[in-house]
């Protein structure tokens, strides 16, 4: 069984989305972006929302969604769908080895992590 | 239909039509799948009302959407419009004994809002379920042997009928599962907190044991919940494979009084169901039994090797199944042995049979005079 086909779609994932609270739309929570994965939807808004967002604190079947939302992202860039400024990002981090791109001394002064 | 007149009626970031939309809003906790025409996001009964109108006007579905946690596909649509109440999720007031909500309230927001006061309608998710959805179905409650149902509590609501109609009702439309009308505001009664509680946590070998316990507790008041996990599920659950009862009572009746200890224990009763569809029972049904063959029926669950857990208190319990093949054989030994069908979850489009022919022409008699063009909702419960 493939991990997405897990999802039952009980919809407990809803308390864990705090975007959904914001946007009242199914769309952000995991059982939104699960429903998609299974139908092999691809669309931006699965570069759209934070995958910090995303949680499986209350899946009562563990459904490791990040992975699949990655692996979805992955499927897009494969097509040639991923979002101009994911496209950008993955080429800074190639060209220059952080996802901003070329950058002056003065530009940065210090960094947090 | 007219997309822009939708637009206009709740602003462009309300409405969509979109595929993304389409397909997530077209099935719900039962895995159904349906065909939605249109996803709007109302927060005004304003809205609610012209959307109804404008549908009876053009004879197309409106389907109601609380939390879509219906395990019965009573969400479901059919070339329908679905309305979301997740953004009128306004508590406009509280005062001593009762409180007004808007249908889109998730109930711990409302209890959590509360304070000293409690509204004791809580079914097993309560961080996920609406006060709208609720009243659709008639909710139960962890604590329904003591406090009833949803019914008991709701003393008005605000109301649009398929005529179109925005009139209040009594407590009577509670459990029409959104077939005569869209609700759009609550008044509900409200309790004093409980502060004293304790538990038992007890052990059974034997069934006959199990149910006489369970049978000795039915007139004591101060037990407000009775709960059951079976050896199968209990395995499943990590548990000694044994019959448990969960006794939680609102007095210091039981042996477990320290706070943090029960709220532990009811947060293993909390995962039973993700513990038991971890391992593919992802199908959970809800029987009730009466309390004179439940031990004859907890006999065949464990013939079967059926993990099952639930309310017994109230005589309904939760057979969690790998397959829907497998609920027919359930079906037959709940009629058999005198139960009902779909005694908590709601009929919705899978549960029809579990309606008695009386409820079902008052229901049938009920849609022709609330909703003749049978926009509401359609093709639930009857």
């Amino acid at each position: 069984m493939a991990d997405i086909d897990k999802c039952i779609l009980c919809g407990l994932c809803r308390q864990d989305s705090s975007l959904l609270k914001i946007t009242g739309k199914e769309t952000v929570t995991s059982r939104g972006k699960a429903i998609l994965i299974k139908k092999g939807i691809l669309d931006k808004i699965f570069f759209i929302d934070p995958m910090n967002d995303i949680t499986v604190a209350h899946c009562p079947t563990n459904v490791e969604i990040t992975e699949e939302i990655r692996k979805q992202r992955e499927k897009m860039v494969e097509h040639g769908m991923e979002t101009k400024p994911n496209r950008r990002m993955i080429e800074n981090l190639r060209d220059f080895g952080n996802p901003y791109g070329e950058q002056k001394k003065q530009e940065i002064k210090e960094v947090f992590s | 239909m007219n997309l822009t007149w939708f637009e206009k009626l709740v602003g462009k970031e309300n409405v969509s039509d979109e595929i993304i939309d389409k397909e997530i809003y077209s099935t719900d906790g039962s895995q159904i799948k349906g065909r939605t025409d249109k996803v709007t996001w109302v927060t005004e009964t304003k809205q609610v009302h012209q959307i109804v109108l404008y549908a009876r006007r053009i004879k197309k579905s409106v389907v109601p959407r609380g939390a879509g946690t219906s395990l019965v596909g009573s969400v479901i649509p059919f070339d329908s419009i679905i309305v979301d109440f997740t953004k009128m999720n306004k508590i406009e007031s509280i005062a001593k004994d009762h409180v007004i909500v808007q249908p889109g309230v998730i109930l711990k927001d409302l209890n959590k809002a509360l304070k000293n006061k409690f509204f004791p309608i809580i079914p097993e998710n309560s961080s996920v379920h609406t006060i709208g959805g609720m009243c659709g179905i008639n909710s139960s409650s962890i604590y329904e042997k003591r406090f009833g149902k949803m019914k008991n509590w709701v003393q008005e609501v605000e109301m649009i009928d398929g005529n179109g109609r925005l009139k209040k009702y009594g407590p009577e439309v509670i459990g029409t599962e959104g077939i005569l009308g869209l609700i759009t505001k609550i008044k509900l009664k409200i309790t004093d907190k409980i502060h004293e509680k304790s538990m038992d946590l007890l052990k059974f070998n034997k069934i006959e044991e199990l149910v006489e316990k369970v049978a000795s507790l039915k007139n004591n008041k101060e037990a407000i919940a009775i709960e059951y996990i079976n050896p199968t599920a209990s395995e499943l659950m990590d548990l000694e494979k044994k019959h448990y009862l969960i006794i939680e009572y609102i007095d210091l009746e039981g042996e477990i009084k320290d706070n943090k200890e029960i709220e532990r224990i009811w947060n293993i009763k909390k995962t039973a169901f993700a513990k038991i569809a971890s391992q593919e029972f992802t199908i959970m049904e809800d029987p009730y039994i009466p309390i004179y063959n439940m031990a004859e029926f907890l006999y065949w669950l464990e013939e079967k090797g059926i993990p099952c857990f639930g309310p017994i208190g109230i005589s309904v319990l939760h057979p969690c199944f790998k397959d829907r093949e497998s609920i027919q054989e359930l079906n037959e030994t709940v009629k058999k042995l005198n139960g009902n069908l779909g005694a908590k979850f709601g009929i919705g489009l899978l549960k029809k049979e579990a309606l008695n022919e009386t409820t079902k022409q008052e229901l049938i008699r009920l849609k022709q005079e609330f909703d003749p063009s049978k926009i509401l909702n359609t093709g639930k419960v009857i």
